[in-house]
């Protein structure tokens, strides 16, 4: 039956042009998210930029108190760790890369005898542990699109909480950066204790140098120096969790448009490879028949 | 009047960015001024009005749930905040407000603000009894104490809110 199978073809090129037009969509609605993501990183710098100031004027006032609470620690019992991914799936390796990152470190840590608590933020992250029986301690999620500060404010609480109850000695994060449009890396931060901004800001940034070496200037602490040191910590740390929650906001819809747009392609590729194949059985099916009514008139005249 | 810059910043938005002549604010030591030339200070806010006076003797009045402060006295430091036409001086005092939550009084709706707090105290009662009559193994307990602690910071956010208003509308 040569028309059935046409017909078939006709069915199957009617639901790629659909899912085309689907995927497109996902794509443009992607590519507006990008820009307003992008809009809320901008608005978060100067808070952010400002937090990290404030804490390296306040650990150079205090530098013992600063000891305690920047850097590595030197035994590690129980580390937690927070993982952000998206609500949502269609994104390409968004999710799995850094699931898979997390894998590795989980790995890494319990080979290093570290027991591991883990909080998931973003829907995929906490169904994929629990299929593996990894235990989730808490789960966030529905806010993976578009973070608010008092989401980034939830996750620093349970982050903060265990730490300073001297449950966990680390607090690790792996999210993914939102380096440039181009550009997005997963990368695995130590959130608590605090990493000495100022030890960053060397490498990544090299004009905010002679500024750090000019302010030598006498400075007053209210309160003193330590106390607020102690004040900031959960501060800053919230101000890096909402940073990571832009910037891996950004990153899901940088790479939901590029999954979606070579989903796009590949469907226009299929349609035409598919249209291609119709023709030709179509084609088939007319050869077929007039081969049949020709033999069949040949046949009658030899008689 | 020497003038300073003032920004108030939270990760959301820029609330304010200024000239102004002095901001009075509150710090776990007490009641802080600042105008033109302070002293280099970083400082916390603890949760109240900040108040901005500005030349023409206007007085904004900032809610802050909490922040920090930093003054900072160098040539050009708050270039950026004097707007076209306000003569920044050659040394400048840039104050810096880092709060997570603030408004402005003017943004606040009191109408709005009397709901919320009838809302939350409704959700506090709630979780509070609900976490009571949870044993120490419950699994959710923690989401519980964590629900509870999100209902009483925004109940107490709503509180001040309602407080500031007040205050503002009666001087």
């Amino acid at each position: 039956m040569a028309g059935g199978q046409e017909r078939e073809l006709r069915r199957r090129i009617k639901s790629v042009e659909s899912t085309k037009k689907i995927t497109k969509a996902m794509e443009l609605i992607a590519a507006s998210q990008i820009a307003k993501a992008k809009g809320r990183i901008e608005s978060n710098k100067p808070y952010h930029g400002g937090m990290r100031r404030i804490i390296v004027k306040a650990a150079q006032g205090d530098s013992r108190a600063a000891a305690r609470l920047l850097g590595k620690p030197e035994k590690v019992e129980t580390a937690l760790v927070i993982v952000v991914v998206g609500d949502r799936g269609l994104s390409g390796a968004y999710n799995s890369s850094v699931l898979r990152a997390t894998e590795r470190l989980i790995a890494d840590l319990k080979q290093a005898g570290t027991s591991v608590r883990l909080v998931v933020v973003g829907k995929k992250g906490a169904s994929y542990f629990r299929f593996r029986g990894q235990a989730v301690e808490l789960g966030f999620e529905g806010f993976s699109d578009k973070p608010a500060f008092s989401d980034a404010l939830g996750v620093a609480a349970a982050a903060a909480g265990p730490f300073v109850s001297g449950e966990v000695e680390q607090v690790l994060m792996v999210s993914t950066r939102f380096i440039s449009s181009a550009t997005q890396r997963v990368d695995t931060v130590q959130l608590l204790p605090l990493v000495d901004p100022s030890a960053s800001q060397v490498s990544d940034d090299e004009d905010s140098k002679p500024e750090a070496k000019a302010l030598t200037g006498y400075t007053e602490f209210e309160p003193e120096a330590g106390t607020l040191l102690a004040e900031l910590a959960p501060k800053a740390l919230e101000s890096e969790l909402f940073t990571a929650l832009l910037e891996a906001s950004a990153s899901f819809h940088t790479a939901q448009q590029r999954a979606m747009a070579a989903a796009t392609e590949n469907a226009s590729d299929l349609a035409v490879t598919l249209t291609r194949v119709m023709n030709r059985a179509r084609q088939d099916s007319i050869t077929t028949e007039i081969m049949e009514i020709v033999g069949g008139a040949e046949a009658l005249r030899q008689d | 009047m020497a003038m300073i810059g003032v920004e108030v910043v939270t990760p959301e938005r820029n609330l304010f960015t200024g000239a102004a002549v002095s901001l009075v604010t509150k710090t776990s030591e007490g009641d802080l001024t600042v105008m033109a030339e302070h002293a280099e200070l970083i400082g916390d806010v603890i949760p109240g009005v900040t108040k901005i006076e500005f030349a023409s003797g206007e007085i904004m009045d900032v809610v802050v749930h909490g922040g920090f402060l930093q003054v900072h006295t160098e040539e050009g430091a708050a270039d950026d905040l004097f707007r076209d036409g306000e003569e920044a001086p050659a040394r400048s005092t840039r104050v810096t407000l880092l709060a997570g939550v603030a408004e402005l009084t003017t943004d606040i709706d009191l109408a709005q603000v009397d709901v919320e707090i009838a809302e939350f105290e409704v959700a506090v009662d709630k979780f509070a009894a609900l976490l009571s009559g949870k044993g120490p193994e419950d699994p959710t307990l923690k989401e519980s104490e964590f629900e509870l602690e999100q209902a009483r910071t925004a109940l107490d956010r709503a509180r001040l809110r309602k407080l500031a208003v007040s205050a503002k509308s009666a001087s």
